[in-house]
């Protein structure tokens, strides 16, 4: 039993006295605490994990990965107009090496964070309890990912193709000359053929948002579990093997 | 207060064409070369520790804006103004 002050040592507390989960890292510490109990022979079945801390777990996984992923989608264009070149990077319009893994760094590197915190699961999944934990978390996860993606595929084509069209393209650099008479012609052709560019970085920042979700935040939870299973199962065999 | 006001204004320490030059020098050093790219690199990470680790979103965010501020800030200035 724990107090407010004993955070580190509770492994059970009080009901209606549970410390609130704040983050991923709160829940990762939670899980891996009933781990070390259930790993140390404590019996504890899936069914003490109440509602309210099934829904706390999913609604952190959820919104954690709407979260990294709206960082994501905000950066994926600057992340494709530089590699294909249409957005300068550092005032230059020719990427170098660096400059990629910036913008990379700048586009992945939340949900990366994330991804790599939540493979770590895998490996307290063993007990029943934890496993119930972690079952509800990463459905958390799995569902904040399908909904981003339906978002964020769904919006950055609608604004492509409805938008972005020609038509709109030309009635809004004509509306900014009416109303900046003083901006150079040639700098609004350019600004035009910009907004022609960032049509297709907007198509393909849509597949890019696709790929990497599917990636990090569907396939590295799901691996991590596998992988831990199948590590459980060889462990068992092991252990039935007549010696 | 007329002092206050007459000691704050840059005109009256620098000429024009200095301190032109001086912010100049600073946005070019901040938002392009090396030093804009170590700044960006500091910012992304700080901006990961805050946002993953503390769990800090909002602060995280100011310092993703920050980076993308560097890292854009100098196309775009440059693309207005030359």
């Amino acid at each position: 039993m724990a107090g407010k002050s004993d955070d580190s040592a509770a492994i059970m507390t009080p009901p209606g006295q549970d410390a609130k989960l704040d983050g991923v890292f709160d829940v990762v510490s939670r899980i891996q605490k009933f781990s070390a109990a259930e790993k140390r022979g404590a019996v504890m079945s899936a069914d003490f994990l109440s509602i309210k801390e099934q829904w706390d777990l999913m609604a952190i996984g959820f919104k954690k990965t709407i979260s990294s992923g709206l960082v994501t989608a905000a950066f994926t264009p600057l992340l494709v107009g530089v590699i294909e070149k249409v957005i300068p990077c550092f005032g230059d319009a020719e990427p170098t090496f660096v400059d990629k893994i910036l913008v990379f760094a700048l586009t992945i590197g939340f949900p990366l964070s994330y991804a790599s915190v939540v493979y770590h699961l895998g490996q307290y999944y063993t007990g029943e309890y934890t496993k119930a934990m972690i079952k509800q978390f990463i459905s958390g996860v799995i569902w904040g990912a399908i909904c981003k993606i339906i978002v964020v595929f769904v919006g950055f084509n609608a604004i492509s193709i409805l938008l972005m069209n020609e038509k709109n393209l030309v009635r809004f650099v004509l509306f900014l000359a009416e109303h900046l008479p003083k901006a150079p012609p040639e700098k609004l052709n350019k600004f035009y053929f910009f907004l022609v560019s960032m049509r297709g970085v907007l198509e393909t920042s849509a597949y890019f948002v696709l790929f990497i979700t599917v990636a990090i935040q569907i396939c590295i939870p799901l691996a991590s579990i596998w992988f831990q299973n199948k590590k459980t199962k060889e462990h068992a065999g092991l252990a039935d093997f007549p010696t | 207060m007329d002092w206050f006001f007459k000691m704050i204004n840059p005109a009256e320490h620098w000429t024009q064409a200095s301190y032109e030059a001086w912010w100049r020098t600073m946005l070019q050093t901040t938002l392009l070369g090396f030093w804009g790219k170590f700044f960006a690199a500091i910012c992304i990470a700080i901006a990961i520790w805050f946002g993953v680790r503390r769990g800090m979103f909002q602060v995280s965010l100011g310092f993703l804006g920050l980076a993308t501020l560097i890292m854009f800030g100098g196309g775009i200035w440059f693309s207005i103004f030359k």
